[in-house]
């Protein structure tokens, strides 16, 4: 079974975003910010890191520089989901290593497709 | 009234989560306006304050609380501007802002069903649209009595 980092402040996205991944048989573990996920990282490998942008103490696009230089998510996909969409941000998101960038609000059988043709 | 269906998905599951997130960033970004002194204003303080916007439009955009979200999104743009250094915080700003947490409180409470009023925004939006633009206040509406920190 292939596990997913879902990252987000907002209890209830995160709660819907785990809900939708897990119904679609992804194992899911939770982070509520940049930092808590980042602790999780280096605790065990993921399949796959879906974070939110705007974040207290550590925001999406900090993960993702952070998680870049870990030897364990090199390669790992990493997806930032969030309601910013100025072209200024994807490129943030790109040159910090991001995979790909999903707007909110998010379809979940979207999100689901796009996640399956990334995961390794 | 909000979509309660998503592509099979039951989303009404996660309504009294977002109703108490909701409810708690007003609290904070109520608190945070009301301490904010505009001559010492950091940026710590501004993102905080946006952070609280963007939470709750993220949330209602998703749930299908539409009226909640545009009222964030328009609040949301002005305090980007704030926190870019686009803008200077202003009394003006400050008391729009106050007055959509408390409109937003009230959307809220009617998507909840504890009220049945129907809180006015249009004209909150269009002011926080003209203080965005960056040109000079339009008249308020009376605001509530609140007291501010100096």
């Amino acid at each position: 079974m292939h596990s997913i980092l879902a990252v987000d402040d907002s209890a209830s996205m995160r709660k819907m975003v785990s809900f939708t991944l897990a119904s679609a048989g992804f194992k899911v573990v939770e982070a509520v910010d940049g930092v808590d996920a980042f602790e999780k990282a280096e605790k065990q490998p993921f399949d796959l890191v879906l974070t939110d942008q705007n974040m207290p103490r550590l925001d999406g696009i900090g993960l993702t520089r952070k998680l870049r230089e870990h030897p364990h998510f090199k390669q790992t996909p990493i997806l930032i989901l969030t309601t910013e969409s100025s072209d200024q941000m994807k490129q943030a998101g790109r040159a910090a290593g991001a995979t790909g960038w999903l707007v909110k609000p998010f379809d979940p059988a979207r999100l689901i497709e796009v996640i399956r043709k990334v995961i390794v | 009234m909000a979509d309660a269906k998503n592509d099979g998905f039951d989303l009404t599951q996660f309504y009294q989560i977002f109703f108490e997130e909701a409810g708690e960033n007003l609290e904070q970004m109520e608190q945070q306006l009301l301490n904010l002194d505009l001559e010492t204003v950091d940026d710590e303080e501004l993102n905080a304050i946006f952070r609280c916007a963007h939470s709750i439009k993220g949330g209602a955009a998703t749930f299908g609380f539409e009226d909640v979200a545009e009222l964030t999104h328009q609040m949301e743009g002005l305090l980007d501007k704030l926190r870019r250094h686009e803008l200077k915080p202003t009394a003006p700003m400050v008391d729009v802002l106050l007055e959509s947490s408390d409109a937003l409180k009230g959307l809220l409470a009617r998507h909840q069903g504890s009220s049945a009023a129907v809180p006015e925004t249009a004209g909150l939006v269009q002011r926080i649209r003209v203080l965005a633009s960056g040109a000079a206040p339009v008249a308020a509406a009376p605001a509530p009595d609140r007291a501010r920190a100096p």
